[in-house]
């Protein structure tokens, strides 16, 4: 058997094989927050503990993929793993988008004291949504047309009041107005996109950080998945936290 | 009903810090484990839903599903669960 030479092998990141040790770890070093992210995710077995131990003792120095070096890549599937290393919040920060809607939303959400009781908590909640033209990230390839859009709308947790950035599909970021005959951006509906159930009728919803709760009702059957409408996603919402 | 019965049951994780949402009940709760880590279950009494950094939750004895929240992929058009 052919033993493991983590040195000469070639390595696949974001499902894209054929990289080079030294092109993965840049590679890794952007995507991974911490050498112990990284060690979770790509050190899956012990064959490559030998690896981990290296890239572990070679973390702090390796410098990794940036923006610009991104945008210069000429094949395009690289540069798409490149911008997935990066991450939706340093790309949408550094690649000046456009606001395409902002809207801050008066809350009423149930929590809980010390005793269980439960109490009715306002707050202000704010969702923003943003584009980044395609021909920003994907100039100078031979594609034929025009790329597409890149979407993601900017929130922060209701409890660490830490900043999310979350990519959603162009058909998640506008909302047809029929009063104006037109389509128009809409933040609510691309956060309500990202949370998808398959019940129907659900009574309740509760999201706690990223994990979502439906409260099922006597109607309730279980449905092809779908993700919630703006008016779902405000009318719904029980609790957030 | 359910195949699986416990009084504490984890419905997600945190990849970067590897804090737990976590649900207990002082009966066992019954559920299981769907599609895309979604978990279906079923409170006989209170359940308390805890995490490290968020606030608890209550909830009444019910049916329920959990669920990750999701984003899109714009590099390759998938959608996959998002994971704090």
């Amino acid at each position: 058997m052919t033993q493991f030479n983590y040195k000469t092998s070639k390595y696949i990141v974001s499902n894209l094989p054929g990289f080079s040790l030294n092109e993965a770890l840049r590679f890794w070093k952007a995507k991974f927050e911490t050498i112990k992210d990284f060690k979770k995710e790509v050190i899956t077995h012990n064959a490559l503990l030998e690896l981990g131990a290296f890239v572990e003792e070679m973390w702090d120095e390796i410098i990794p993929v940036s923006i610009h070096e991104a945008l210069k890549q000429p094949n395009i599937e690289i540069r798409r793993i490149m911008f997935d290393c990066i991450g939706v919040a340093k790309l949408f920060k550094e690649l000046d988008p456009e606001l395409l809607d902002k809207q801050v939303i008066s809350k009423e959400r149930t929590r809980w004291n010390e005793k269980y009781e439960p109490y009715k908590y306002n707050f202000d909640d704010v969702y923003e949504l943003y584009k980044i033209e395609g021909y920003k990230l994907f100039k100078g390839t031979n594609e034929s047309r025009t790329p597409d859009p890149v979407f993601a709308v900017r929130c922060w947790c209701t409890t660490t009041h830490r900043e999310y950035w979350i990519y959603v599909p162009h058909r998640a970021a506008y909302e047809y107005m029929p009063q104006s005959s037109c389509w128009q951006p809409d933040a609510i509906k691309a956060i309500a996109w990202t949370i998808r159930i398959n019940i129907s009728y659900p009574k309740r919803i509760f999201r706690q950080g990223d994990i979502i709760i439906v409260q099922e009702s006597p109607q309730s059957i279980v449905v092809r998945p779908y993700h919630l409408t703006g008016k779902q996603y405000l009318e719904l919402m029980y609790s957030e936290t | 009903m359910y195949k699986n019965k416990a009084k504490r049951i984890v419905l997600g994780e945190g990849e970067t810090i590897g804090h737990k949402h976590v649900l207990s009940s002082k009966s066992p709760i019954g559920f299981d484990k769907g599609d895309n880590d979604s978990i279906k279950f079923m409170l006989n009494e209170v359940g308390i839903f805890t995490h490290d950094e968020h606030e608890h939750m209550v909830f009444e004895p019910d049916k329920y599903r959990s669920y990750h929240q999701v984003e899109f992929n714009p590099m390759d058009g998938t959608t996959n669960n998002v994971f704090d």
